[in-house]
């Protein structure tokens, strides 16, 4: 979708609303070290899941210093993780005094889960306690594109509003999207921002589609790793200022990074070697229609989770995509971050941009024996590197989703 | 150059019909398709009608998917997307399976997975399948297509509620605009909803006999549930495989009104946005447009601020250009509304034929005039603007045109 061009998208604002706080540089460092923020859920967070589950849990939230007080007794976590993190990519853009024109500001955001509870409870209360029992103001909240209308309504964007739900690919498709409508001219700003949070009903989901840690769960969220147990549920907010390159230099923004191309393709084969061929031919477009080779890639921020099958996928892809340069750096940065589900290619892409910024490859915590009958990856470490990173800094950062789907994203440093 | 886009396949589940044939009939006799609901109790609310699928029972199209662990709402959308493919004639493994997308919207998702689970914590008794649970996201219903019908290209979810359809259907053609893909299933997908029906009870938006679009005395708009896919295909293979292309896709406009989480914007601001948006997409002026299909879900406030939309783009021919709403005759099917409506459309430029808005019989000062009433007529159809409005200020609008084959 994203072609050569003589006008790139650039990212200039990144907020992020996370375990690891509200701090950009802070989430970098995080990310790169290989932080443990991991807590075991209480029990009714875990109420309907089988056995214990660790996870990845903002403790101890508050949006009124960042978000004020106003309608934030309307807003799940989710909306207020969103509009927490959309906030502060705008102030980090340099929109602190005055927001764009809300006809040149969209919106695209990806989550799957921001109105699971809700539904239920709605539903529920409705049946038992009757329908007058449920609450007007919650009837917004039953649709999972109620955190990217309240977004809209709070920075006055009207260009486009557009949710997507694509399980563990959606925010990378949420940043392809926003690139299109930059090169239709459908908008001059967009805001891509990913959410999920954690909750009871959340992870009843995860449990049954079986990729939460039946045993050791301790050792869940091991990316690559031969011991890991399943995905470390994660919630949060990431946030991404995209614009026109053009637009960025005339009003003086920093520009941290270009994006340069997004593709997608679709498997319907679980077997690891047939999703395997899935996100090659992800990884091959996307860089093809960056105009560029396997062998410009200088690292790849993967997104591996622990889910062994996934994992096992992605360890294939990458040998095979790869194979003119087998130590090419990889970092599965979810190790970390947890799986964020419909935020997590918004948290892999903030994670690539801190490597490009600081020139640190991250770490891959919990990386140490490669899972059994499926090829090495040679260039991942359990620790922080520096990063020599000598031509464009070109980072590839993939993504699958567990019922097939598989997306990647080329960026690079800006020129 | 730019490629132009066909549509040449069309799959739909309504109220009034199944198949497009049954559908398109039984739209120009302006039957109406909404009664009271059997697929839950609805005693507990103050209304009591909406529209239900009945003549169609969707799992008797799968071959790939096991019905048993797949939620109403994907059967639908796969079985409309079968229904779509069949029509067509388009062979996806001929074509390259990476060279086929799939995007699709929906309101509510696999929210039957949601209320069966409710009915048992009430009962006491009885458990869900594992994996109804596991494809409970709406990730699913778009993966589910792609898995029945073997499509490996780009394959997307748009949730954006009631204009989802028309969401779908834009981003579709952008993946053939943009050579990604050389086709795309796009529409939208909804199962009748207790959830869905308790949030419009609770607003006050439902009717308690039939949804009266534009009409004066309307009550509110009407529960329903339904799919609708269209095959998309660039228009240089359509024509050189010979295929039936009922119309041409020629742009899309997206806006948001940015104004509440329910209500639209008192002069519906963002339907105007959009509308040209889309109209500069297709590189027509509003004097070009033959034919409005309106969102029209029979509330007042909708039909009120979607005319004043209407009458801010196309001044003195607002009440002079042809609107119809679909939703008197099957309620509103949510997600998979405008998606039904881009059927109807499609068939409508086809067949030189408007679909007429039933239930109505006093007109709205507040509304516009030209609303085409309770029979479908004969007129010539080139340009068709079609709307489509959701709670989220979320609006999408879609331009469809007359093929023109020499173009």
């Amino acid at each position: 979708m994203l072609h050569k061009s003589d006008d790139p998208i650039v990212v200039t604002g990144l907020g992020a609303v996370s375990p690891y706080g509200l701090d950009i540089e802070q989430l970098w460092s995080s990310i790169e070290s290989g932080a443990n923020v991991r807590s075991l859920l209480d029990e009714e967070l875990s109420a309907h899941v089988q056995g214990p589950v660790y996870g990845n849990k903002i403790e101890g939230w508050d949006p009124v210093p960042l978000l004020g007080k106003k309608g934030m007794q309307f807003m799940k976590p989710s909306a207020q993780y969103l509009l927490g993190s959309s906030v502060l990519a705008l102030k980090g853009a340099g929109f602190e005094e005055e927001l764009p024109n809300p006809d040149d500001l969209a919106v695209v955001v990806s989550t799957n889960h921001a109105c699971t509870q809700v539904r239920i409870d709605y539903d529920y209360t409705a049946i038992t306690d009757g329908p007058k029992s449920v609450s007007p103001m919650d009837a917004p909240n039953t649709l999972t594109n109620a955190p990217a209308s309240y977004l809209a309504i709070r920075i006055q964007s009207r260009a486009a509003n557009t949710t997507i739900a694509n399980g563990q690919c959606g925010g990378l498709d949420a940043l392809g999207y926003a690139c299109n409508l930059l090169r239709k001219g459908r908008a001059k700003y967009v805001v891509v921002g990913g959410v999920e949070e954690i909750n009871s009903r959340v992870l009843w989901v995860y449990d049954n589609a079986n990729v939460l840690s039946k045993q050791s769960p301790e050792n869940a969220g091991k990316s690559f790793d031969e011991s890991s147990t399943g995905w470390l549920p994660s919630e949060g907010s990431g946030a991404i200022v995209l614009e026109r390159q053009s637009d960025a230099l005339a009003r003086g923004a920093k520009i941290l990074a270009e994006i340069v191309s997004w593709s997608s393709s679709f498997v319907a084969d679980p077997s690891p070697e047939k999703r395997a061929a899935g996100l090659a031919r992800t990884m091959n477009n996307t860089l093809r229609l960056g105009g560029l080779t396997a062998d410009d890639v200088e690292l790849v921020i993967a997104g591996a989770s622990g889910v062994r099958e996934q994992d096992a996928a992605e360890a294939i892809a990458l040998n095979s995509v790869f194979a003119s340069q087998p130590d090419v750096p990889v970092s599965a940065v979810k190790a970390t971050i947890g799986e964020c589900y419909g935020a997590s290619g918004i948290f892999q892409t903030i994670a690539a941009i801190g490597a490009i910024q600081r020139s640190v490859i991250p770490a891959t915590p919990g990386y140490e024996t490669p899972q059994e009958a499926v090829p090495a990856i040679a260039g991942i470490r359990s620790s922080a590197r520096a990063w020599n990173n000598k031509q464009d800094g070109t980072v590839l950062i993939s993504a699958q989703d567990i019922f097939g789907a598989s997306s990647a994203v080329v960026i690079r440093s800006a020129v | 150059m730019t490629r132009r886009i066909a549509i040449t396949g069309l799959g739909v589940l309504s109220p009034i019909g199944s198949g497009h044939d049954v559908f398109w009939g039984n739209l120009c006799e302006g039957h109406v398709g909404t009664a009271r609901i059997e697929a839950f109790d609805v005693s507990i609310f103050d209304t009591h009608n909406g529209g239900e699928v009945r003549d169609a029972d969707p799992r008797s199209y799968l071959k790939q998917l096991n019905p048993a662990e797949t939620p109403r709402t994907t059967q639908l959308a796969a079985a409309a997307a079968r229904m779509a493919l069949e029509d067509s004639g388009l062979n996806i493994d001929e074509l390259g399976a990476d060279r086929v997308g799939v995007c699709i919207g929906t309101t509510m998702g696999n929210i039957s997975v949601v209320e069966d689970n409710n009915d048992i914590r009430v009962e006491g008794t009885g458990a869900l399948a594992a994996n109804l649970v596991a494809h409970m996201p709406e990730a699913y219903i778009s993966a589910a297509v792609a898995t029945e019908l073997g499509a490996e290209g780009p394959c997307l979810m748009v949730p954006t509620a009631c204009a989802a359809g028309n969401y779908a259907i834009s981003w579709g053609s952008d993946l053939i605009r943009d050579g990604l893909v050389d086709a795309a299933l796009v529409g939208g997908s909804d199962a009748i909803s207790r959830a869905c029906y308790s949030v419009f009870n609770r607003l006050g938006a439902l009717a308690p006999e039939v949804c009266q679009p534009f009409e004066k005395n309307r009550k509110g708009t009407m529960v329903s549930e339904g799919a609708a896919v269209i095959l998309l295909e660039d228009m240089d293979h359509a024509i050189s495989r010979g295929a039936t292309i009922y119309a041409e896709l020629l742009g899309y406009g997206l806006a948001c009104d940015a104004h509440h989480p329910t209500a639209p914007h008192p002069q519906g601001m963002g339907a105007a946005l959009a509308i040209n948006s889309g109209l500069a997409d297709a590189g027509l002026t509003s004097g070009q447009v033959s034919y409005i299909s309106a969102h029209g879900t029979g509330t007042k406030a909708n039909d009120a601020t979607e005319s004043q939309a209407i009458r801010n783009i196309f001044g003195e021919l607002a009440d002079e250009i042809p609107v119809s709403s679909i939703k008197g005759m099957m309620g509103h099917t949510m997600g998979a509304a405008s998606a039904i409506e881009a059927v109807a459309c499609s068939l409508a430029i086809q067949k030189s034929m408007l679909p007429p808005t039933v239930n109505y019989e006093e007109a709205d000062p507040e509304c516009v005039k030209n609303i085409v009433p309770n029979k479908a007529v004969e007129h010539p159809v080139k340009i068709i603007v079609s709307n489509a409005f959701a709670f989220g200020g979320n609006i999408s609008i879609i331009v469809l045109g007359e093929v023109n084959h020499v173009a």
